[in-house]
């Protein structure tokens, strides 16, 4: 045989490229099973140091901020997904993450202690407090 | 002969506090809050297959501790602490097991490393939804586990103290 195929037929026989493959393997099994299992959410609760302050449903495009004393967050919701468009903490770290969609996700500010999940249930208080 | 040894750990833990401070600013995923480059298991893999699972044990812990002392907070200290010393345990299993090479040691350990980050990161924040990134963590995991096990083996045969 070439030398390439004995090359070829080393990898694909190594227990290290078996390793990799199962785990490459179980990372595509996970999302299968999350990208079925998981479901849009119906609105976005955002609470300021555990404490509820707006329920916000997901299929209303708007856009509020969030203040607490000289801190704020900026968030926007448009076509179902969930985002934080601009804030007053150091690392941005809320800014930068991904628009969220699914019930149970959530983007976390944790220098203003600010927490926004998607949740699926009916909302019982429509309102911002 | 101490001496020697105390003072080449003490290296490594500066060593391995540079990459980490180089991992924090490489920033590939910015929407995972922690998902970072593995560089400093380099520091690890070399301290396992050098020394020990003792040595590397405590140049991980003092590390994790300095880092967030220096750059973090009390949360991030306990995220990095727990993915830190859980990769180190998979790590010292899997190269106890003698059948793998140390790119997929090094593999497993970055896996490990990252699941462990994201869950503990999921159950203290109180957010289920981050395991919707273990999977992309994983496969992060994969890279960088292997770049840095090609690193630390190169590494492994030049230094020979």
């Amino acid at each position: 045989m070439p030398p390439y195929y004995k090359k070829m037929f080393k990898l694909f026989h190594s227990k290290d490229f078996s390793l990799i493959f199962i785990i490459v393997a179980a990372a595509a099994l996970l999302w299968l099973v999350l990208t079925f299992v998981t479901f849009d959410g119906n609105y976005a609760e955002v609470s300021v140091n555990g404490e509820i302050k707006a329920c916000l449903p997901l299929s209303e495009d708007t856009e509020i901020t969030i203040r607490e004393g000289s801190q704020y967050n900026t968030l926007k919701i448009s076509n179902g997904f969930a985002e934080v468009l601009s804030a007053s903490c150091p690392d941005k770290i809320c800014v930068h993450h991904k628009a969220i969609c699914k019930t149970g996700e959530t983007i976390v500010c944790l220098p203003n202690r600010l927490s926004v999940t998607i949740r699926g249930k009916k909302m019982e208080v429509d309102a911002v407090t | 002969m101490k001496t020697k040894k105390t003072a080449a750990l003490g290296m490594l833990l500066v060593v391995s506090l540079m990459l980490s401070y180089v991992d924090s600013l490489i920033n590939f995923f910015p929407q995972i809050p922690g998902a970072k480059a593995g560089l400093a298991n380099i520091a690890v893999c070399f301290l396992l297959y050098r020394y020990g699972i003792k040595e590397a044990l405590i140049i991980q812990i003092l590390r994790v501790f300095l880092m967030s002392l220096l750059f973090g907070n009390a949360s991030s200290l306990i995220f990095s602490l727990t993915g830190a010393i859980t990769s180190l345990i998979v790590m010292y299993f899997v190269k106890k097991t003698e059948l793998f090479r140390i790119e997929s040691v090094s593999v497993t350990g970055g896996v490990s490393h990252n699941i462990a980050q994201a869950l503990s990161a999921a159950f203290i924040m109180n957010s289920p939804g981050i395991i919707y990134y273990v999977p992309v963590l994983m496969i992060f995991g994969v890279i960088s586990g292997l770049l840095v096990g090609y690193i630390s083996k190169k590494i492994i045969k030049i230094i020979k103290s």
